[in-house]
């Protein structure tokens, strides 16, 4: 029914019907198909550079637009160069970042990106994660595409590296970026723990409890064949979880495993993820075969509980699955865990050539 | 004055992959104008480049990556970059959208990027989990927990509404 609504509403999302000629004029517009009568062209420029230097008085204008700022650059390169400089490192919240290296190879180009305390802080000992707070700017108009991702943390020199890697059309030459950071999580980890069944509860308590949310791909035929409900009625009545009994405020902090079951064909494995807040750790678990192939859950519920004045967030995961096929499969727990969050403003403005 | 016209190949192109390519941007840039923009830029550059496609799978693949390719690029620029920012920091605290004024599109337009992206090609394009791990470079796992996590949040919008009552 979703898909069919959703493919309903964007059936009728449709481009302006005039848009080859829009195509034509934007391939014109890219490959300088105005023609400018030869002589009239130096008076453009001029004209142009007039322009450019009065509406950059502000320096801040060229830097929140990239078009102003190539511009700039075109006609003004030193001017280019007051108005956005290198800024190779910066730091922000006790934590510098700092341009260690570019490496530039036609149309690929990485860059080394560092992470590391200022002194009197103590965050940077592991794997951080930008948590998709990051933002790469092009100011030079070159078409290109990018992504950064997590390299290493060095223990000897106590630095964190990610690498930022940009993909162009044609090759690089010389062009300006800026990489900004607001969000760093803090000694992240993703920890594997093969998960023991043998003392595994094969007649579990069961409780209701009202969803926050579901997740998995599993249909409504099989939910209803093993559940005896639909996905709507999981959501009217509610779903029946393990009671694994009474909670505590030890939980708040941490990723717990809370219990295994398997009972009716259906494996269960709850845990709770603490305290919601946006550290963001999780616990998937995977089945895995002979051969290492790996099977996530088929269908999972997410539910908060208030415990000693705190909500929190606890998960159940899943597996339809026989018996004697799970007694051939390992299963293991991958736990996504950190020690916090630090917000902040990083930006370095770097150029790649 | 237009310096060039398309050729026929060119145009049967535009024509076949047009709408995909819209619909695409539309999701992840969530307004006609920019989605325009991005619409136009990707065949410029489909024509500049004229890829050779091995199938009808290659090409659609081809759109679909450089579409998503522009629309990042397209966010990622300076000030769009900070509006974003600002709007989807707190995504998953968020309460409800007010139902009676909201279509389905504007409710799945309150998630972030990266998780329209994939309930549009999931939903809309059909793509299986492996395929579009393959067109979007991460792995089938990290692409289901992006699928699950927007799903269950357009569960939690969407719970009082119709469209919950089947399959999501």
């Amino acid at each position: 029914m979703f898909q069919e609504a959703y493919k309903k509403a964007y059936d009728s999302k449709v481009p302006d019907r005039d848009f080859v000629k829009k195509i034509e004029d934007k391939m014109a517009e890219k490959t300088g198909g105005l023609q400018i009568g030869a002589a009239l062209r130096p008076v453009i420029a001029v004209m142009a550079v007039l322009f450019l230097v009065s509406v950059t008085a502000t320096p801040i204008l060229a830097k929140e637009f990239p078009a102003l700022y190539r511009l700039l650059d075109k006609y003004a390169p030193a001017l280019a160069e007051y108005v956005l400089p290198e800024e190779r490192s910066c730091s922000s919240a006790g934590i510098k970042m700092q341009v260690e290296a570019i490496h530039v190879e036609d149309k690929d180009a990485e860059v080394l990106i560092s992470f590391t305390d200022e002194p009197g802080y103590d965050y940077i000992h592991g794997k951080i994660d930008l948590y998709d707070s990051y933002g790469i700017t092009s100011y030079s108009g070159v078409s290109n595409v990018g992504g950064s991702s997590f390299l290493e943390y060095d223990a000897q020199e106590d630095k964190a590296y990610y690498r930022l890697q940009m993909s162009s059309w044609d090759a690089f030459d010389r062009e300006k970026y800026s990489f900004a950071v607001r969000m760093i999580l803090t000694n992240c980890a993703k920890e594997k723990q093969e998960l023991d069944l043998s003392g595994m509860n094969k007649e579990p308590v069961l409780k209701s409890v009202t969803l926050n949310g579901t997740g998995g791909l599993v249909d409504n035929a099989l939910l209803q064949k093993y559940l005896g409900k639909s996905e709507e009625e999981l959501w009217r009545s509610g779903a029946k979880v393990l009671d694994v009994g009474a909670y505590n405020s030890a939980l708040a902090d941490q990723l717990t495993l809370m219990g295994i079951a398997y009972a009716d064909g259906i494996l269960r494995i709850q845990n709770c993820r603490g305290k919601l807040d946006v550290a963001d750790r999780h616990m998937e678990i995977a089945l895995v075969d002979s051969e290492g192939n790996e099977q996530y859950c088929d269908y999972s519920v997410y539910w908060q509980e208030e415990i000693a004045g705190e909500r929190m967030a606890f998960n159940e995961q899943w597996f339809v699955i026989g018996e004697e096929e799970l007694e051939k499969l390992q299963v293991f727990a991958y736990r996504y865990v950190t020690d916090g969050c630090v917000t902040g403003d990083w930006e370095v403005v770097f150029t790649v050539e | 004055m237009r310096q060039k016209s398309l050729c026929t190949d060119d145009l049967a192109m535009i024509e076949k992959y047009s709408d995909m390519v819209y619909r695409m941007a539309y999701s992840m840039v969530k307004n006609p104008y920019d989605a325009e923009d991005i619409h136009q830029d990707v065949f410029v550059k489909y024509i500049g480049k004229k890829p050779v496609f091995e199938s009808e799978e290659h090409a659609k693949a081809w759109f679909l990556r450089v579409t998503i390719n522009l629309a990042k690029n397209f966010w990622k620029t300076a000030w769009k970059q900070r509006v974003v920012s600002l709007l989807d920091s707190d995504w998953e605290e968020r309460e409800a959208p007010a139902q009676e004024e909201d279509t389905l599109i504007e409710v799945v337009k309150r998630l972030p990027q990266k998780y329209r992206t994939v309930i549009h090609l999931f939903y809309y394009e059909e793509l299986s989990v492996e395929e579009m791990a393959g067109l979007l470079k991460e792995k089938p796992s990290t692409i289901r927990t992006w699928l699950t996590r927007a799903r269950r949040k357009l569960k939690e919008w969407l719970k009082e509404d119709d469209y919950v009552s089947g399959s999501l």
